[in-house]
């Protein structure tokens, strides 16, 4: 184990040791507390940092760098243990998580008056440790339960310090999200028993992009399996239209929550859509992208609406946060619409690196206004400009990052997005989607008009009240620029993180996209007696013409005589079989691997289909016998 | 074809066989230590007079069960060979150990605990500490020695000498209208279920008999005889309505649908301790003789797999269900505990389908994964019941939500332990409640049964409604109430619950090491 990966294992066992000091916090002074929390945000936002300064010359596993594994934690004969690492797609995710966190921890230590602050203290870092497991933890399982394991503090945080009406939205939310969570973990079953994780490193990120390198075939229904992931995973990302959940839990919960939540835990599965589902599945993705579009239509149209007319300011943000997952799945969705062109899961990356940091940023500056006037009811303020200049400054800033505008990192996730749309049907839709530039601006500019321009409209804050209200303080301050840093660095030099998002997606993604890839035009073997195939690995989907997208070459492209397929089960001579072109169908094959005389049924597996026979009617002839491709897996029972 | 003489004889002949020999009695040499065990309780009451005595004389007997229970893991005792009880087909064992007994004796350890704190408790001193004891050793004994039959009349009176126990301890407070209640309630509906299988066997008997083969007669009640009986005649309605009635008994055990009906009321009315001995040893009991009792109705195991299957499911969904409006908490639990007996059950099953398609590996591993449920089950609800048992109220079967209101302010620790325990009941990781769960789904995955996964999902999700709903009541409100007087959290007490809380979240750990050890 090298220097990288321990860094990375502190880093996410930092902010959970803390919360365990948080125990003894009966016998600490309040001073101590704040010290072991501090400490507890602070480790992983610089292990973060240091990581992502060595990830480029880190050595890597299959495109993870700090690879660690633990198989004590695990059944490795079940293809499953412990193991942690980054990739170009976690890291940037990690890094966010780790920098809302320590803003949300600042935050969440300058609150003053709060009942229990060590349980306050202890049930912050824990959600924090959550988060940081799920993006550094590579083994499905892991990845999970890290959710899951942020969930818990989210409840009790919510129990115990929420807003109005706390006891209902915390049942609520819990029951919603443990409704996605238990489809998310059916999807994800499914997926093992398809045989994603018989791999050599189990079922984790690493194992399946393995497979799907190896050309290993799922045996299992992928439409279903894609669908029970993406529901699942919607639900927890407040997917229209399994969103009512999301606005009230932010808008009741205490604001470091809703930092974390929506800034960051609600990433969890978009980043499982992309690392397992548009990763394993391109052709579930293919199956549901029209579905993924409307309703991703619904979050940014409609819920945009809705947003539009909110005059609670935290619940503004909730529903914006809503909104805002809209292009991020579209991004993913963009992945099967063009056809195999990976800049569009690279954009949902990078939104969701930028959304995390922006919605966090807006939620912490709404709760300095609500400091200030006592109320989140935006037409009761105004005027705060001439007193809290500094506040306005940033809310403004918030505000421009979260429409998208130039300069911040959301524009490079955005417009990465809608240029990779260019393909979607019908074309009228991709006007609708940009709309959300269009809502948000509205929103926006009308929450900053409203709470900081004109005047004060004396509801909220009698006259008296106005003239001491202060400027923005030290405490909050920093987490305000650090969130805004990270926005603007990105903003201005995105390949900050976006190389190393490239990198990943160019090497993982590129046995999806080439399934995915239409353009290519696919020549079935049989069509004119020759089998053509590729030399390399990937021997089925043939390239006829030169195709930019999914980089085949027709120089690689021979022709051969023979094709190869594999035979097993109840058959006297299983094993691979080479075949001419004109024997190259299933009856001459079982033919030659002696077949069972009990054996009534054969399965033909290839990379676009499962092909089931009746032996018996095959034999008859009551089916037309099979044209075989190279690569074919027959499987008789 | 009815050879009357000749059966009548094999009767004679079983009882003279049953003359116990040497072998024999080393093989129940667990039994009979814990029957000794019982008596000696009673005579302790008699001879210790003084209270230092009373309590050396219950400090013995907790110590002899802790020796047993390290005696059964490290596997002292005898442990029957698989070819000696079953003949027909799988059976479980876990190397040396015979699991069952080590859970029995940890169920009969906890609840002999919880005892002394519910008779402690106003109201409850009507309940006698011996005669408690007595029965509750008296139970375990004759269920470990059930899960060693391999004849139906053993089984049955086994079952039996069980089921009286755990009447007279449902009634054991005599004070109380609601455990008398309970306690009449139990011996009917024990009746009733104890009259349906006794005609599941005779009927059993009499196609075994009627069927005529030499091979069958000799000794017509064993499970053997049975097994080979169906074998022959899978079509026999005789055997088929034989099967269904013996399984609907061991449902009575379980709490499965159709059998499930006594469950809310007795569990609200049995003093708490009982309740807990009901909920764990009662299940364990009842989960465990499912396991050969489908070993020898294997021959019929399609006809019987959908019936069961449908039990299982409608058992889910109608607790889940009905447990939404529940606030009483022992109500509750019952219901829940039958929810959890659906989920063992369909676990058994999906682990029998394995078996059954040959994979022997994978159907033991599943087996384990099975078993493994019960045993985090048992962990669980130890705590909830030792935090219930110590609740203000005199009453303890009319606790309810509203009890719980500001516990986490007045007593954090009873509020930590409860929220660590439900949540690993409602199967929240990291508990080890979750990875349990996660368990049985692997074996419903493995066996193919997609619908009763989707089922399952979904009577999760609602049972979050219910289990935080107490969550809920326990870390809320309190604000304006007086302060309460909890039983107070004796040193001892206060290490325990911390140890099963945090027992909670490691065992998810240890989980591992037992499934990478088969």
């Amino acid at each position: 184990m090298n220097c990288g990966s321990s860094l990375l294992q502190v880093a996410v066992a930092a902010p959970l040791v803390a919360a365990l000091v948080m125990v003894f916090s009966k016998w600490l002074p309040c001073a101590a507390k704040k010290a072991v929390a501090g400490v507890g945000f602070v480790v992983p936002a610089l292990a973060a940092l240091a990581l992502c300064c060595a990830f480029p010359c880190a050595e890597k596993l299959g495109g993870y760098a700090f690879y660690s594994s633990c198989e004590t934690i695990g059944v490795p004969s079940l293809g499953i243990w412990l193991q942690f690492g980054l990739n170009g797609i976690s890291l940037p995710l990690f890094l966010m998580a780790t920098i809302v966190g320590l803003a949300a921890g600042l935050r969440a230590i300058a609150t003053k008056g709060v009942a229990q602050s060590g349980l306050y203290y202890a049930v912050t870092l824990v959600m924090f440790g959550g988060v940081l497991g799920v993006f550094s933890a590579i083994d499905v399982f892991s990845f999970y339960i890290f959710h899951e394991f942020a969930l818990i503090p989210t409840f009790v945080a919510i129990l115990l310090w929420g807003g109005y009406a706390r006891k209902t939205t915390a049942i609520t939310m819990v029951i919603y999200l443990t409704l996605g969570a238990m489809v998310s973990l059916a999807g994800l079953f499914a997926l093992y028993f398809a045989g994603a994780g018989a791999g050599e490193y189990g079922f984790s990120f690493l194992g399946v992009a393995q497979a799907v390198a190896d050309g290993i075939v799922l045996d299992g229904n992928v439409s279903v399996i894609f669908a029970l992931l993406l529901f699942g995973f919607g639900i927890l990302v407040s997917l229209f239209p399994f969103y009512s959940w999301a606005p009230d839990t932010y808008s009741v919960a205490p604001t470091p929550i809703s930092m974390l939540h929506a800034g960051v835990l609600k990433k969890f599965g978009l980043y499982g859509l992309i690392q397992l589902g548009a990763l394993a599945l391109p052709l579930g993705l293919a199956d549901w992208q029209n579905w993924i579009i409307w309703l991703a239509l619904g979050n940014i149209v409609l819920i945009g609406l809705i947003t539009m007319v909110q005059k609670d300011l935290k619940q503004m943000v909730s529903y914006s946060s809503v909104m805002h997952m809209g292009p991020i799945f579209l991004g993913i969705a963009a992945f099967a619409i063009s056809g195999g062109d990976t800049a569009g899961l690279g954009g949902a990356v990078v939104l969701m690196f930028a959304h995390g940091l922006s919605v966090a940023l807006l939620f912490h500056l709404g709760q300095s206004v609500y400091d200030r006037t006592g109320t989140y009811d935006m037409t009761k303020m105004g005027g705060l400009t001439a007193k809290a200049p500094v506040l306005a400054a940033f809310f403004v800033a918030a505000t421009m990052a979260s429409i998208g505008l130039p300069g911040f990192a959301n524009f490079w996730g955005e417009l990465t997005i809608f240029t990779s749309l260019a393909q979607i049907q019908p074309t009228w839709l991709l006007g609708a989607i940009v709309l959300s530039i269009v809502i948000s601006a509205i929103y926006g500019l009308r929450a900053v008009a409203k709470i900081f321009y004109g005047k004060n409209t004396g509801a909220a804050l009698s006259d008296e009240a106005f003239e001491n209200v202060s400027d923005i303080t030290a405490a909050e301050r920093v987490p305000a620029i650090v969130l805004f840093a990270a926005l603007v660095a990105v903003g201005f030099v995105p390949s900050l993180i976006t190389k190393n998002i490239d990198a990943t997606l160019k090497t993982d993604f590129a046995p999806a996209a080439k399934v995915l890839c239409a353009d290519c035009g696919v020549v079935p073997a049989e069509t004119d007696g020759d089998a053509i195939i590729l030399e390399g690995s990937i021997p089925v989907e043939v390239p006829a013409d030169n195709c930019e997208a999914c980089g085949g070459n027709a120089d690689q492209v021979v022709l051969a005589k023979n094709i190869t397929v594999s035979v097993d089960g109840a058959v006297g001579n299983p094993g691979d079989f080479v075949l001419s072109g004109d024997d190259a169908t299933l009856l001459k094959v079982l033919e030659q691997a002696e077949v069972d005389e009990e054996a009534t049924f054969v399965v033909v597996l290839r990379v676009r289909a499962r092909i089931p026979v009746d032996i018996e009617e095959l034999r008859n002839g009551d089916v037309e016998d099979i044209p075989l491709e190279d690569g074919d897996k027959i499987s008789v029972e | 074809m009815f050879q009357g003489a000749s059966t009548m004889d094999s009767v004679v002949e079983f009882y003279k066989a049953w003359q116990p020999d040497l072998n024999t009695l080393y093989m129940c040499l667990p039994e009979i230590l814990l029957g000794v065990l019982a008596l000696l309780a009673l005579v302790f009451d008699v001879v210790c007079k003084s209270c230092a005595a009373k309590r050396a004389a219950r400090g013995f007997i907790s110590a002899a069960l802790v020796a047993m229970f390290i005696c059964a893991i490290g596997g002292a005792f005898p442990s029957p060979s698989l070819e000696a009880i079953m003949a027909p087909g799988l059976f479980f064992s876990f190397g040396k150990i015979s699991i069952w007994l080590v859970l029995f004796i940890a169920c009969a350890f906890l609840a002999i605990n919880l005892s002394g704190i519910v008779r402690s408790r106003e109201g409850n001193a009507e309940i006698s500490a011996p005669a408690t004891t007595h029965l509750i050793l008296i139970a375990t004994a004759a269920a470990s020695l059930l899960l060693k039959a391999t004849n139906f009349v053993a089984f049955f009176v086994l079952l039996e000498t069980l089921t009286v126990c755990l009447y007279a301890l449902v009634g054991s407070n005599r004070n109380s209208v609601y455990s008398l209640e309970a306690g009449v309630k139990y011996l009917i509906a024990g009746g009733i279920s104890g009259g349906l299988m006794l005609f599941g066997i005779v009927l059993l008997y009499g196609g075994a008999a009627m069927s005529g083969a030499p091979v069958l007669t000799s000794e017509p009640l064993s499970y053997g005889t049975v097994f080979v009986f169906l074998t022959q005649n899978p079509e026999s309605l005789l055997g088929l309505a034989g099967a269904g009635l013996v399984l609907a008994g061991v449902m009575f055990k379980l709490g499965v649908f159709p059998m499930q009906f006594w469950i809310p009321d007795v569990y609200q009315g049995a003093p708490s301790h009982v309740t807990f001995f009901l909920a764990t040893f009662s299940k364990a009991t009842g989960f465990f003789l499912v396991l050969p009792m489908l070993a020898t109705f294997s021959p019929i195991w399609g006809k019987l797999l959908p019936v069961l299957l449908a039990c299982a499911l409608v058992s889910m969904v109608y607790a889940n269900v009905t447990a939404l409006g529940m606030r009483n908490v022992k109500r509750l639990l019952g219901l829940s505990g039958v929810s959890h007996a659906a989920y063992l059950m369909v676990g058994v099953l999906g682990a029998w389908q394995v078996a059954s398609s040959g994979n022997a590996e994978m159907a033991a591993l599943c087996v384990t994964l099975v078993i493994a449920y019960i045993v985090v089950y048992i962990l669980t609800i130890y705590p909830i019941f030792s935090v219930m048992s110590r609740m203000p109220q005199t009453n303890d079967a009319l606790q309810n939500f509203d009890d719980y209101e500001g516990l986490s302010k007045n007593n954090p620790l009873l509020a930590g332990t409860l929220a660590f325990g439900l949540g690993s009941l409602a199967g929240i990781p990291p508990t080890v409640g979750f990875i349990a769960k996660l368990g049985i789904l692997f074996v419903l995955f493995q066996a193919g049964f997609y619908g009763t996964i989707a089922v399952m999902l979904g009577c999760v999700v609602v049972s979050i409604y219910y289990y935080f709903g107490w969550f809920r009541a326990a870390f809320t409100g309190g604000e304006n109430a007086p302060a309460k007087t909890y039983l107070p959290v004796g040193l001892c007490s206060r290490v325990v619950l911390i140890a099963f809380s945090a027992l909670m979240v490691l065992a998810s750990l240890g989980y591992w090491c037992v499934i990478r050890g088969i």
